[in-house]
Protein backbone atom coordinates (compact mmCIF):
# COMPACT_ATOMS: atom_id res chain seq x y z
CA UNK A 1 0.00 0.00 0.00
CA UNK A 2 1.27 3.47 -0.91
CA UNK A 3 1.34 5.69 2.18
CA UNK A 4 0.63 9.40 2.02
CA UNK A 5 4.24 10.61 2.09
CA UNK A 6 5.13 8.20 -0.73
CA UNK A 7 2.19 9.48 -2.74
CA UNK A 8 3.44 13.05 -2.32
CA UNK A 9 6.92 12.03 -3.46
CA UNK A 10 5.57 10.18 -6.50
CA UNK A 11 3.39 13.15 -7.43
CA UNK A 12 6.28 15.56 -6.97
CA UNK A 13 8.57 13.48 -9.19
CA UNK A 14 5.97 13.09 -11.94
CA UNK A 15 5.09 16.81 -11.81
CA UNK A 16 8.75 17.67 -12.15
CA UNK A 17 9.02 15.37 -15.15
CA UNK A 18 5.98 17.00 -16.72
CA UNK A 19 7.35 20.51 -16.09
CA UNK A 20 10.82 19.74 -17.36
CA UNK A 21 9.75 19.47 -20.97
CA UNK A 22 7.58 22.57 -20.81
CA UNK A 23 10.32 24.74 -19.29
CA UNK A 24 12.41 24.77 -22.47
CA UNK A 25 9.56 26.00 -24.62
CA UNK A 26 8.48 28.58 -21.99
CA UNK A 27 11.99 29.98 -21.56
CA UNK A 28 12.57 30.12 -25.30
CA UNK A 29 9.23 31.84 -25.90
CA UNK A 30 10.00 34.45 -23.23
CA UNK A 31 13.39 35.16 -24.78
CA UNK A 32 12.02 36.52 -28.03
CA UNK A 33 13.01 39.84 -26.41
CA UNK A 34 16.36 40.14 -24.53
CA UNK A 35 16.23 39.39 -20.81
CA UNK A 36 18.75 38.74 -18.03
CA UNK A 37 18.40 35.83 -15.63
CA UNK A 38 16.56 37.56 -12.83
CA UNK A 39 14.16 39.45 -15.15
CA UNK A 40 13.41 36.15 -16.88
CA UNK A 41 12.44 34.43 -13.61
CA UNK A 42 10.26 37.44 -12.76
CA UNK A 43 8.61 37.40 -16.16
CA UNK A 44 7.91 33.66 -16.00
CA UNK A 45 6.77 33.95 -12.38
CA UNK A 46 4.26 36.70 -13.25
CA UNK A 47 2.73 34.34 -15.80
CA UNK A 48 2.47 31.57 -13.22
CA UNK A 49 5.58 29.55 -13.99
CA UNK A 50 8.04 29.52 -11.11
CA UNK A 51 11.48 28.37 -12.07
CA UNK A 52 14.37 27.85 -9.71
CA UNK A 53 17.67 29.56 -10.33
CA UNK A 54 19.37 26.13 -10.14
CA UNK A 55 17.31 25.02 -13.11
CA UNK A 56 17.24 28.25 -15.09
CA UNK A 57 20.92 29.13 -15.49
CA UNK A 58 22.11 25.64 -16.49
CA UNK A 59 19.20 25.52 -18.97
CA UNK A 60 20.22 28.89 -20.44
CA UNK A 61 23.78 27.67 -20.83
CA UNK A 62 22.61 24.48 -22.51
CA UNK A 63 20.43 26.39 -24.97
CA UNK A 64 23.27 28.79 -25.68
CA UNK A 65 25.62 25.90 -26.34
CA UNK A 66 23.09 24.56 -28.83
CA UNK A 67 23.18 28.04 -30.45
CA UNK A 68 19.48 28.56 -29.81
CA UNK A 69 20.30 31.61 -27.67
CA UNK A 70 22.86 34.36 -27.85
CA UNK A 71 24.11 36.24 -24.81
CA UNK A 72 26.03 39.40 -24.07
CA UNK A 73 27.14 41.21 -20.92
CA UNK A 74 25.56 44.61 -20.39
CA UNK A 75 27.89 46.78 -18.32
CA UNK A 76 26.08 50.11 -18.40
CA UNK A 77 23.53 49.30 -15.66
CA UNK A 78 23.95 49.34 -11.87
CA UNK A 79 25.71 45.96 -12.08
CA UNK A 80 26.90 43.74 -14.92
CA UNK A 81 24.04 41.71 -16.36
CA UNK A 82 24.05 38.98 -18.92
CA UNK A 83 21.28 39.35 -21.44
CA UNK A 84 19.95 36.35 -23.37
CA UNK A 85 17.99 36.41 -26.58
CA UNK A 86 16.68 33.83 -29.01
CA UNK A 87 18.94 33.37 -32.05
CA UNK A 88 17.62 32.91 -35.60
CA UNK A 89 18.05 29.18 -35.22
CA UNK A 90 16.27 29.42 -31.85
CA UNK A 91 13.29 31.23 -33.40
CA UNK A 92 13.05 28.58 -36.09
CA UNK A 93 13.22 25.72 -33.59
CA UNK A 94 10.78 27.44 -31.23
CA UNK A 95 8.19 27.84 -34.01
CA UNK A 96 8.39 24.12 -34.76
CA UNK A 97 8.24 23.24 -31.06
CA UNK A 98 5.16 25.43 -30.60
CA UNK A 99 3.41 23.64 -33.48
CA UNK A 100 4.33 20.26 -31.99
CA UNK A 101 3.17 21.43 -28.56
CA UNK A 102 -0.23 22.46 -29.92
CA UNK A 103 -0.67 19.17 -31.79
CA UNK A 104 0.38 17.20 -28.72
CA UNK A 105 -1.94 19.22 -26.55
CA UNK A 106 -4.88 18.38 -28.81
CA UNK A 107 -4.03 14.70 -28.80
CA UNK A 108 -3.63 14.58 -25.02
CA UNK A 109 -6.88 16.49 -24.49
CA UNK A 110 -8.70 14.01 -26.74
CA UNK A 111 -7.20 11.04 -24.89
CA UNK A 112 -8.13 12.47 -21.51
CA UNK A 113 -11.67 13.32 -22.66
CA UNK A 114 -12.33 9.90 -24.20
CA UNK A 115 -10.94 8.07 -21.14
CA UNK A 116 -12.94 10.24 -18.69
CA UNK A 117 -16.21 9.73 -20.64
CA UNK A 118 -15.85 5.92 -20.45
CA UNK B 1 34.24 36.07 20.62
CA UNK B 2 34.00 36.27 16.85
CA UNK B 3 32.06 39.16 15.32
CA UNK B 4 29.02 38.21 13.23
CA UNK B 5 29.41 38.05 9.46
CA UNK B 6 28.61 41.08 7.37
CA UNK B 7 26.30 40.90 4.36
CA UNK B 8 29.27 41.11 1.99
CA UNK B 9 31.15 38.37 3.83
CA UNK B 10 28.12 36.08 3.68
CA UNK B 11 27.76 36.53 -0.09
CA UNK B 12 31.52 36.11 -0.63
CA UNK B 13 31.53 32.95 1.44
CA UNK B 14 28.54 31.56 -0.48
CA UNK B 15 30.15 32.34 -3.84
CA UNK B 16 33.43 30.79 -2.68
CA UNK B 17 31.64 27.57 -1.72
CA UNK B 18 29.92 27.44 -5.11
CA UNK B 19 33.11 28.38 -6.98
CA UNK B 20 35.20 25.46 -5.84
CA UNK B 21 32.59 23.00 -7.14
CA UNK B 22 32.22 24.51 -10.61
CA UNK B 23 33.83 23.48 -13.89
CA UNK B 24 36.99 25.56 -14.14
CA UNK B 25 36.38 26.96 -17.63
CA UNK B 26 32.97 28.42 -16.74
CA UNK B 27 33.76 29.45 -13.16
CA UNK B 28 34.19 33.18 -13.72
CA UNK B 29 31.13 33.53 -15.92
CA UNK B 30 28.81 31.55 -13.66
CA UNK B 31 29.94 33.39 -10.53
CA UNK B 32 29.54 36.80 -12.14
CA UNK B 33 26.01 35.91 -13.16
CA UNK B 34 25.17 34.36 -9.80
CA UNK B 35 26.50 37.40 -7.96
CA UNK B 36 24.42 39.70 -10.18
CA UNK B 37 21.34 37.49 -9.56
CA UNK B 38 21.82 37.70 -5.77
CA UNK B 39 22.13 41.50 -5.92
CA UNK B 40 19.01 41.73 -8.09
CA UNK B 41 17.04 39.52 -5.75
CA UNK B 42 18.24 41.46 -2.70
CA UNK B 43 16.84 44.69 -4.15
CA UNK B 44 13.34 43.22 -3.90
CA UNK B 45 13.74 42.23 -0.25
CA UNK B 46 12.68 44.40 2.63
CA UNK B 47 15.68 45.73 4.55
CA UNK B 48 17.82 44.58 1.63
CA UNK B 49 21.08 45.51 3.37
CA UNK B 50 20.36 43.30 6.38
CA UNK B 51 22.04 39.98 7.06
CA UNK B 52 18.60 38.34 7.46
CA UNK B 53 17.55 39.41 3.95
CA UNK B 54 20.83 38.07 2.54
CA UNK B 55 20.39 34.75 4.34
CA UNK B 56 16.83 34.51 3.02
CA UNK B 57 17.95 35.11 -0.58
CA UNK B 58 20.80 32.60 -0.33
CA UNK B 59 18.60 29.98 1.31
CA UNK B 60 16.05 30.43 -1.48
CA UNK B 61 18.82 29.75 -4.00
CA UNK B 62 19.75 26.56 -2.17
CA UNK B 63 22.97 25.11 -0.83
CA UNK B 64 26.20 25.84 -2.73
CA UNK B 65 26.38 22.11 -3.52
CA UNK B 66 22.97 22.13 -5.20
CA UNK B 67 23.72 25.33 -7.15
CA UNK B 68 26.98 23.87 -8.45
CA UNK B 69 25.32 20.52 -9.13
CA UNK B 70 22.89 22.28 -11.47
CA UNK B 71 25.82 23.33 -13.64
CA UNK B 72 27.45 19.92 -13.50
CA UNK B 73 24.55 17.89 -14.80
CA UNK B 74 25.35 15.38 -17.51
CA UNK B 75 29.00 15.23 -16.45
CA UNK B 76 29.41 11.95 -14.66
CA UNK B 77 33.03 11.96 -13.57
CA UNK B 78 35.10 9.88 -11.23
CA UNK B 79 36.76 13.08 -10.03
CA UNK B 80 34.51 16.11 -9.72
CA UNK B 81 35.17 19.80 -10.31
CA UNK B 82 36.08 20.55 -6.71
CA UNK B 83 39.04 18.18 -7.02
CA UNK B 84 39.84 18.47 -10.72
CA UNK B 85 42.43 21.28 -10.42
CA UNK B 86 44.17 19.60 -7.51
CA UNK B 87 44.08 16.23 -9.28
CA UNK B 88 45.68 17.47 -12.49
CA UNK B 89 48.33 19.53 -10.67
CA UNK B 90 49.28 16.57 -8.48
CA UNK B 91 49.21 14.29 -11.52
CA UNK B 92 51.56 16.47 -13.60
CA UNK B 93 53.99 16.80 -10.67
CA UNK B 94 54.00 13.10 -9.86
CA UNK B 95 54.26 11.97 -13.50
CA UNK B 96 57.19 14.38 -14.02
CA UNK B 97 58.96 13.13 -10.88
CA UNK B 98 58.34 9.45 -11.66
CA UNK B 99 59.49 9.85 -15.25
CA UNK B 100 62.65 11.74 -14.23
CA UNK B 101 63.41 9.19 -11.50
CA UNK B 102 62.90 6.36 -13.96
CA UNK B 103 65.27 7.90 -16.56
CA UNK B 104 67.86 8.82 -13.93
CA UNK B 105 67.56 5.39 -12.35
CA UNK B 106 68.17 3.76 -15.72
CA UNK B 107 71.39 5.71 -16.26
CA UNK B 108 72.55 5.15 -12.67
CA UNK B 109 71.94 1.41 -12.97
CA UNK B 110 73.76 1.23 -16.29
CA UNK B 111 76.63 3.41 -15.05
CA UNK B 112 75.86 6.06 -17.72
CA UNK B 113 76.88 3.67 -20.44
CA UNK B 114 74.30 2.33 -22.87
CA UNK B 115 76.67 -0.40 -24.04
CA UNK B 116 76.64 -2.32 -27.29
CA UNK B 117 72.97 -3.23 -27.36
CA UNK B 118 71.48 0.24 -27.80
CA UNK B 119 68.06 -1.03 -29.00
CA UNK B 120 67.64 -3.15 -25.88
CA UNK B 121 68.68 -0.21 -23.68
CA UNK B 122 66.21 2.17 -25.33
CA UNK B 123 63.42 -0.43 -25.01
CA UNK B 124 64.25 -0.81 -21.31
CA UNK B 125 64.24 2.96 -20.86
CA UNK B 126 60.87 3.32 -22.61
CA UNK B 127 59.36 0.42 -20.67
CA UNK B 128 60.59 1.92 -17.40
CA UNK B 129 59.15 5.32 -18.33
CA UNK B 130 55.76 3.89 -19.32
CA UNK B 131 55.63 1.81 -16.13
CA UNK B 132 56.43 4.90 -14.05
CA UNK B 133 53.73 6.99 -15.75
CA UNK B 134 51.05 4.27 -15.46
CA UNK B 135 51.90 3.69 -11.82
CA UNK B 136 51.82 7.45 -11.04
CA UNK B 137 48.50 8.01 -12.88
CA UNK B 138 46.98 4.92 -11.25
CA UNK B 139 48.04 5.86 -7.72
CA UNK B 140 46.92 9.49 -8.01
CA UNK B 141 43.59 8.50 -9.60
CA UNK B 142 42.84 6.00 -6.82
CA UNK B 143 43.74 8.53 -4.07
CA UNK B 144 41.57 11.27 -5.60
CA UNK B 145 38.72 8.87 -6.39
CA UNK B 146 38.62 7.84 -2.72
CA UNK B 147 38.61 11.51 -1.60
CA UNK B 148 35.84 12.24 -4.13
CA UNK B 149 33.80 9.29 -2.92
CA UNK B 150 33.98 10.47 0.65
CA UNK B 151 32.96 14.01 -0.44
CA UNK B 152 30.04 12.58 -2.46
CA UNK B 153 28.88 10.52 0.51
CA UNK B 154 28.94 13.63 2.69
CA UNK B 155 26.90 15.71 0.22
CA UNK B 156 24.45 12.82 -0.37
CA UNK B 157 23.95 12.57 3.38
CA UNK B 158 23.26 16.31 3.63
CA UNK B 159 20.86 16.14 0.65
CA UNK B 160 18.93 13.31 2.29
CA UNK B 161 18.71 15.09 5.61
CA UNK B 162 15.29 16.59 6.27
CA UNK B 163 16.60 19.95 7.47
CA UNK B 164 16.77 22.73 4.89
CA UNK B 165 20.15 24.25 4.10
CA UNK B 166 20.80 27.32 6.22
CA UNK B 167 23.07 30.27 5.40
CA UNK B 168 24.16 30.21 9.04
CA UNK B 169 26.59 27.37 8.24
CA UNK B 170 28.65 29.72 6.05
CA UNK B 171 31.94 30.85 7.51
CA UNK B 172 33.65 34.10 6.52
CA UNK B 173 36.41 33.71 3.96
CA UNK B 174 39.48 35.01 5.76
CA UNK B 175 40.92 37.85 3.68
CA UNK B 176 44.35 38.18 5.21
CA UNK B 177 45.36 34.52 5.18
CA UNK B 178 43.25 33.00 2.50
CA UNK B 179 45.33 31.75 -0.41
CA UNK B 180 47.92 29.01 -0.04
CA UNK B 181 50.80 29.79 -2.36
CA UNK B 182 50.62 27.45 -5.36
CA UNK B 183 54.41 27.31 -5.67
CA UNK B 184 54.66 26.31 -1.99
CA UNK B 185 52.32 23.36 -2.57
CA UNK B 186 54.13 22.27 -5.73
CA UNK B 187 57.49 22.55 -3.93
CA UNK B 188 56.15 20.36 -1.10
CA UNK B 189 54.83 17.79 -3.58
CA UNK B 190 58.04 17.74 -5.61
CA UNK B 191 60.44 17.51 -2.65
CA UNK B 192 58.49 14.86 -0.74
CA UNK B 193 57.77 12.94 -3.97
CA UNK B 194 61.42 12.90 -5.05
CA UNK B 195 62.57 12.02 -1.53
CA UNK B 196 60.08 9.12 -1.34
CA UNK B 197 61.12 7.67 -4.70
CA UNK B 198 64.85 7.99 -4.08
CA UNK B 199 64.67 6.78 -0.49
CA UNK B 200 62.89 3.60 -1.50
CA UNK B 201 64.18 2.89 -4.99
CA UNK B 202 67.76 4.08 -4.74
CA UNK B 203 68.57 3.50 -1.07
CA UNK B 204 71.98 2.05 -1.81
CA UNK B 205 72.90 5.03 -3.97
CA UNK B 206 72.06 7.39 -1.08
CA UNK B 207 74.14 5.34 1.36
CA UNK B 208 77.02 4.90 -1.08
CA UNK B 209 76.89 7.49 -3.90
CA UNK B 210 78.60 6.48 -7.12
CA UNK B 211 81.63 8.56 -8.05
CA UNK B 212 83.24 8.20 -11.47
CA UNK B 213 86.95 8.84 -11.52
CA UNK B 214 88.45 8.34 -14.95
CA UNK B 215 87.62 4.79 -15.93
CA UNK B 216 86.95 3.76 -12.33
CA UNK B 217 83.53 3.72 -10.67
CA UNK B 218 83.77 4.24 -6.92
CA UNK B 219 81.10 3.95 -4.24
CA UNK B 220 81.65 6.36 -1.36
CA UNK B 221 80.25 5.08 1.91
CA UNK B 222 78.43 8.20 3.01
CA UNK B 223 76.04 6.79 5.61
CA UNK B 224 76.29 3.91 8.03
CA UNK B 225 73.97 1.33 6.37
CA UNK B 226 72.77 -0.33 9.62
CA UNK B 227 71.76 2.97 11.17
CA UNK B 228 70.37 4.41 7.92
CA UNK B 229 68.12 1.41 7.21
CA UNK B 230 66.73 1.77 10.74
CA UNK B 231 65.57 5.29 9.87
CA UNK B 232 63.83 4.37 6.60
CA UNK B 233 60.39 3.51 8.11
CA UNK B 234 60.35 6.76 10.14
CA UNK B 235 61.51 8.78 7.13
CA UNK B 236 58.82 7.14 4.98
CA UNK B 237 56.10 7.99 7.49
CA UNK B 238 57.30 11.57 7.71
CA UNK B 239 57.47 11.94 3.91
CA UNK B 240 54.10 10.25 3.27
CA UNK B 241 52.49 12.53 5.87
CA UNK B 242 54.16 15.53 4.19
CA UNK B 243 53.05 14.43 0.72
CA UNK B 244 49.48 13.70 1.84
CA UNK B 245 49.32 17.05 3.62
CA UNK B 246 50.50 18.84 0.45
CA UNK B 247 47.60 17.16 -1.40
CA UNK B 248 45.19 18.35 1.30
CA UNK B 249 46.49 21.90 0.86
CA UNK B 250 46.10 21.57 -2.90
CA UNK B 251 42.44 20.62 -2.45
CA UNK B 252 41.72 23.22 0.28
CA UNK B 253 43.52 26.08 -1.53
CA UNK B 254 43.07 28.43 1.44
CA UNK B 255 44.55 28.46 4.91
CA UNK B 256 42.26 27.57 7.77
CA UNK B 257 43.02 27.14 11.47
CA UNK B 258 43.20 23.36 11.30
CA UNK B 259 45.36 23.48 8.16
CA UNK B 260 47.82 25.73 9.97
CA UNK B 261 47.91 23.36 12.93
CA UNK B 262 48.45 20.53 10.45
CA UNK B 263 51.36 22.44 8.90
CA UNK B 264 52.89 22.99 12.34
CA UNK B 265 52.46 19.29 13.18
CA UNK B 266 53.99 18.00 9.91
CA UNK B 267 56.93 20.41 10.16
CA UNK B 268 57.45 19.42 13.81
CA UNK B 269 57.40 15.74 12.79
CA UNK B 270 60.02 16.36 10.09
CA UNK B 271 62.13 18.36 12.56
CA UNK B 272 61.90 15.54 15.07
CA UNK B 273 63.04 12.96 12.51
CA UNK B 274 65.82 15.26 11.32
CA UNK B 275 66.92 15.91 14.90
CA UNK B 276 66.98 12.19 15.69
CA UNK B 277 69.04 11.55 12.55
CA UNK B 278 71.46 14.37 13.36
CA UNK B 279 72.00 13.11 16.91
CA UNK B 280 72.66 9.53 15.78
CA UNK B 281 76.07 8.48 14.38
CA UNK B 282 74.51 8.21 10.96
CA UNK B 283 77.42 9.23 8.83
CA UNK B 284 80.01 6.62 7.82
CA UNK B 285 83.63 6.85 8.88
CA UNK B 286 84.94 7.39 5.38
CA UNK B 287 85.84 3.90 4.16
CA UNK B 288 85.87 3.70 0.40
CA UNK B 289 85.56 0.95 -2.13
CA UNK B 290 88.16 2.06 -4.62
CA UNK B 291 90.58 0.11 -6.67
CA UNK B 292 93.56 2.45 -6.92
CA UNK B 293 95.24 4.76 -4.38
CA UNK B 294 94.66 7.83 -6.62
CA UNK B 295 90.99 6.99 -6.90
CA UNK B 296 90.79 6.45 -3.13
CA UNK B 297 92.36 9.87 -2.49
CA UNK B 298 89.94 11.49 -4.91
CA UNK B 299 86.99 9.67 -3.36
CA UNK B 300 88.17 10.78 0.09
CA UNK B 301 88.18 14.40 -1.04
CA UNK B 302 84.77 14.11 -2.69
CA UNK B 303 83.44 12.19 0.28
CA UNK B 304 84.47 14.94 2.69
CA UNK B 305 82.80 17.50 0.41
CA UNK B 306 79.60 15.48 0.32
CA UNK B 307 79.66 15.02 4.11
CA UNK B 308 79.94 18.78 4.63
CA UNK B 309 77.08 19.32 2.14
CA UNK B 310 74.92 16.80 4.00
CA UNK B 311 75.60 18.55 7.33
CA UNK B 312 74.82 21.98 5.84
CA UNK B 313 71.64 20.61 4.21
CA UNK B 314 70.52 19.20 7.58
CA UNK B 315 71.11 22.56 9.25
CA UNK B 316 69.36 24.57 6.49
CA UNK B 317 66.40 22.18 6.50
CA UNK B 318 66.12 22.44 10.28
CA UNK B 319 66.15 26.26 10.10
CA UNK B 320 63.49 26.25 7.35
CA UNK B 321 61.28 23.92 9.38
CA UNK B 322 61.62 26.07 12.52
CA UNK B 323 60.79 29.21 10.48
CA UNK B 324 57.76 27.45 8.96
CA UNK B 325 56.51 26.43 12.42
CA UNK B 326 56.99 29.96 13.79
CA UNK B 327 55.24 31.61 10.81
CA UNK B 328 52.16 29.41 11.23
CA UNK B 329 52.08 29.73 15.01
CA UNK B 330 52.21 33.51 14.62
CA UNK B 331 49.33 33.42 12.11
CA UNK B 332 47.33 31.23 14.52
CA UNK B 333 47.92 33.68 17.37
CA UNK B 334 46.88 36.59 15.14
CA UNK B 335 43.68 34.86 14.08
CA UNK B 336 42.82 34.28 17.76
CA UNK B 337 43.23 37.96 18.52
Amino acid sequence: MVILSDKAVILENLSQELRRGTLVISVMATLRTPKYGYSLTQSLGEQGLNIEQNTLYPLLRRLEKLELLTSSWELTESRPRRYYQLSDLGIDILNTLVEQWRDMNLVIEQIIKSEVSL
Amino acid sequence: MKSPMSQRQMIESYLFEVEKRLPQQQREDILKELSSHIEDQLEFEEASDSIEATAKVLEALGSPESVAAGHNQGRPRLIGNELADAYFTALYVIVAISLSASVLGFFLDSGFSVGVNATKAITQLLAGGIEAVISAVGTMSIIFYLIQRSLNQKSEASEKSETKWSAKVLKPVEKSVKQISFSEIVTDLVTTGIALIFLNQYTELIISPLVISGSEHLNINLFNPDVFYGFIPVLNISLIVGFAFALVKLVARRWSTWLRWGEVATSALSLLVLGAMALTPLLADGSFLGQSETAKALALQLGEGILVSVKISFAVLAILLVVDILVHLRALMQSRN
